[in-house]
């Protein structure tokens, strides 16, 4: 009588998962990549390719020109963080994230950046007496952030 | 058996929905060295979009409604000190009908000089929609907005200057109280004594359809754990 124990099909599912396993550790950031860049960067928003003419950046799997901080970067910032998390944390602490994605600030982040105005700065104006326009035109923004998660000072009214 | 149904006008449409609650896709090139272009189109269906909300009631929406929109980007001077950046989006849901947003931004950042500067302006241009029980039967949400900031940054030191503008085609929008511009200036200057303490304040003053004159003043005092890092960003 044929078990589980000895089955093929059991063998071959297993050989397929470690095959699978294996594929993603090849693609997985390189435990050798630098944690901090080495050299002090100049100011305003670097370009990688630069330097890294036509490097690949080993972890992300994708040229270091991806990586340049340009608007359209900026906008899609999103995509390549979560790709490589640690190709940004090479220049960037947590908390630069944490100022606009931590969503547990008492400070909003059109007050909290009012010293930057050179970063993107949302809501700013009186944000809160015009946000049901956007809303009305444009929900898939607000849904960046709020909708799954930081609700909280949303849920303070749409109950 | 039979049952009595009563057959009802669909609130939005009878189009065939994708089974795909969010569809994004981008396109980005690098034309020169100095100019890139990107484009995205991204597509939402509600019915199955907030399926997984931990807040179903929140931003509820028409379940059958679909929404897409298109948009690109378009950045010259990618590496240069001047830059521009022109953008356009062009959204369409079916309960509120299409809008479009374009602008540009035009920004200035030099390398061995310290004043960094922008100005934008984006236009808005949204259908009207129905207003229910109201003095009026449409309202319009198409507006603008303006931009100009200033930014010195000294090193143990900093001064910045912020200014936005908005403002709304239809005086009559009930969301707007009866008032269609808003504004907000903010002032801030700061020192760093040391890499990672940096003490700051600004002070903003602005109008809106909430207040007359909104006067705030912010005290910011930043100490970053650990320092900067090798980028020092």
């Amino acid at each position: 009588m044929r078990t589980w124990r000895t089955s093929p099909y059991l063998l071959f599912v297993l050989a397929l998962c470690l095959g699978f396993l294996s594929a993603c550790s090849l693609l997985s950031p390189e435990a050798s990549f630098a944690p901090s860049h080495p050299e002090k960067l100049g100011p305003g928003r670097p370009l990688c390719s630069s330097c890294h003419e036509s490097e690949l950046l080993s972890g992300a799997r994708k040229p270091y020109a991806s990586f340049d901080h340009t608007p359209t970067f900026l906008k899609d910032h999103g995509l390549s963080a979560g790709r490589d998390a640690g190709t940004c944390a090479s220049c960037h602490g947590q908390s630069f994230c944490s100022d606009c994605h931590s969503g547990k600030t008492m400070i909003p982040p059109a007050v909290l950046l009012g010293n930057r105005p050179d970063r993107a700065v949302p809501h700013r104006a009186g944000y809160l007496s015009y946000h049901q326009i956007e809303g009305k035109i444009d929900p898939v923004g607000c849904y960046t952030c709020h909708g799954r998660a930081n609700n909280q000072r949303c849920a303070a009214c749409h109950k | 058996m039979a049952f009595n149904q009563k057959k009802e006008e669909p609130a939005v449409s009878t189009e065939k929905k994708s089974r795909l609650a969010e569809q994004d896709y981008k396109l980005s090139w690098k034309i020169t060295r100095s100019i890139q272009f990107s484009g995205h189109y991204a597509e939402r269906n509600f019915k199955d979009f907030f399926a997984g909300t931990n807040l179903p009631s929140l931003f509820r929406q028409i379940e059958t409604e679909k929404y897409k929109a298109q948009s690109a980007l378009l950045t010259l001077g990618v590496d240069k000190p001047y830059q521009f950046v022109a953008d356009y989006r062009r959204a369409k849901r079916e309960s509120n009908g299409e809008s479009t947003r374009s602008g540009a931004e035009f920004r200035i950042i030099p390398t061995t000089f310290k004043l960094k500067s922008g100005l934008a302006y984006h236009r808005i241009t949204a259908a009207e929609v129905p207003l229910i029980g109201g003095t009026v039967a449409f309202y319009s949400l198409s507006h603008s907005e303006a931009r100009l900031w200033l930014l010195h940054d000294g090193g143990g030191y900093y001064l910045s200057l912020d200014a936005v503008s908005y403002s709304f085609d239809d005086r009559n929008n009930p969301l707007l109280n009866g008032e269609p511009k808003a504004y907000l200036g903010v002032a801030s200057v700061g020192i760093r004594p040391s890499k990672a303490f940096t003490l700051s304040g600004d002070v903003s003053y602005g109008m809106n359809s909430l207040y007359k004159k909104e006067v705030r003043g912010l005290l910011r005092i930043e100490f970053h754990f650990g320092g900067n890092k090798g980028g020092g960003k």
